[in-house]
């Protein structure tokens, strides 16, 4: 086999290889955003019931695969623990606003504050899940395609 | 870790140098808009630093350790709980129903008052007190920031330690016993309610005395049953003399109880702490 048709079929496998990863990308986006949904979720449970501290709150919430996530936020490095997570630029500065407004006000204002972010989180796993299927099947199927193409065309 | 050391990790930078230093300020006092001011010597000096809004407010953060919302209480109040036996004072804008404070917000001022251990300050008490063979009751009066807590920690120190006295130390402020960990004798009744504080202390405790800081009109009832019950009680008033005290209503009982045998007025120049003693 020639150097070209070797050259041709690694393209076609990189091509293909990358739709797959683009899919792996927003299932892991939609692992993170249910994680942080559930982390805000226990932290309005331990701010509006038990007072508890912030680093204390964070340290308290259970998940051995976000376990530097936690740890970062702990310590109140948000910009470090939201590079962590596979989130856009865009939603990574919301979180940051988020986590960095938050222990500055009465506990009422702090439960009001976590509530409206949930409801944007909500909202924003709905439009996530509502598309995730097809965006994950497109990535795949366009990677894969290309690569084929890629091949026929040159064999 | 030291009290120092424990501010200095609560403190945003730009106020790290100030606690810094081999003799720690005894106050730093911020207020929005305002130039920082540190106590040292009893002699307030303004720093070149102007407290700006972020600054208070990475102060906050800082000292609550990023949980407003978990110091409420305290902060209506007009304090917040620190490590090591530290608070700091704040003040605001309250937000009162049928003049019950239910929040305070937009904290505006803030004190931070660093308690130090000075041996020895309490001598001339001490010697006032083995003259009646710690039987007799005393009052400690003096204006804000003169000394007193740190005197009746001191005290509380010797009596507990030296002379071996049981001491039930009455601290609602975690004020009283900062430092105090080493004296076996104390019983110490931290964030109790004083009245409270005094009537189990009496049941329970068995002490030779009960010292406690800034009495008032609530403990009336308790320090009286203390005064009767053979428990000499070591207090501390703010007022500036005897005088001042005996016209005041919160204080009046109390004094003409006899429960007080010995008056110590205390006054400060410079680093010194004098005692004045007054009879009633």
């Amino acid at each position: 086999m020639s150097l070209k048709s070797i050259g041709l079929i690694l393209c076609a496998l990189v091509l293909s290889g990358g739709g797959w990863l683009a899919g792996e990308k927003y299932k892991h986006e939609m692992r993170d955003l249910i994680f942080i949904k559930e982390l805000v979720l226990h932290l309005k449970r331990e701010i509006s019931f038990s007072r508890t501290e912030l680093p204390d709150c964070f340290l308290s919430f259970q998940n051995k695969n976000y376990s530097d996530v936690i740890n970062c936020l702990s310590k109140g490095n948000y910009e470090e623990a939201t590079k962590k997570l596979a989130f856009k630029n865009e939603f990574s500065q919301i979180l940051i606003s988020f986590w960095s407004s938050l222990g500055r006000d009465t506990a009422c204002a702090e439960e009001s504050r976590i509530n409206k972010f949930l409801d944007f989180l909500e909202h924003e796993e709905e439009k996530m899940s509502s598309s995730l299927t097809g965006k994950i099947k497109s990535a795949r199927v366009l990677g894969i395609c290309l690569g084929a193409a890629l091949l026929l065309l040159f064999i | 870790m030291n009290m120092v050391s424990c501010i200095k990790e609560m403190l945003p930078s730009p106020l790290y140098s100030f606690i810094d230093g081999e003799i720690p300020p005894e106050e730093l006092r911020m207020r929005r808009g305002c130039r920082v001011l540190l106590k040292k010597d009893g002699i307030s000096v303004a720093t070149a630093l102007i407290c700006t809004d972020e600054l208070m407010d990475q102060t906050l953060l800082g000292l609550t350790n990023r949980s407003f919302y978990s110091h409420e209480d305290t902060i209506r109040e007009g304090y917040i709980p620190l490590p090591g036996g530290l608070r700091a004072g704040v003040c605001g804008r309250a937000v009162c129903e049928k003049g019950r404070i239910l929040q305070v917000k937009d904290i505006s001022s803030l004190i931070l008052r660093i308690p130090r251990r000075i041996p020895h300050i309490e001598t001339p008490l001490l010697e006032k007190m083995r003259e009646t063979r710690f039987q007799c009751g005393t009052l400690l009066y003096s204006p804000p920031g003169v000394g007193k807590t740190t005197v009746l920690r001191e005290l509380a120190c010797t009596l507990s330690g030296k002379f071996q006295k049981n001491i039930a130390l009455i601290d609602c402020r975690g004020e009283l016993s900062a430092g105090l960990k080493e004296c076996a004798g104390l019983s110490v009744f931290l964030h109790y309610p004083k009245s409270t504080a005094i009537s189990i202390a009496l049941r329970t405790m068995a002490p030779d005395m009960i010292i406690l800081d800034e009495v008032g009109a609530e403990e009336t009832e308790e320090l009286l049953l203390c005064g009767n019950g053979g428990v000499p009680v070591v207090a501390s008033v703010h007022g500036n003399s005897l005088a001042e005290l005996k016209k005041r209503k919160s204080t009046e009982a109390l004094l003409r109880s006899g429960m007080f045998g010995i008056f110590a007025g205390l006054t400060r120049s410079g680093q010194k702490t004098n005692f004045v003693f007054e009879e009633f």
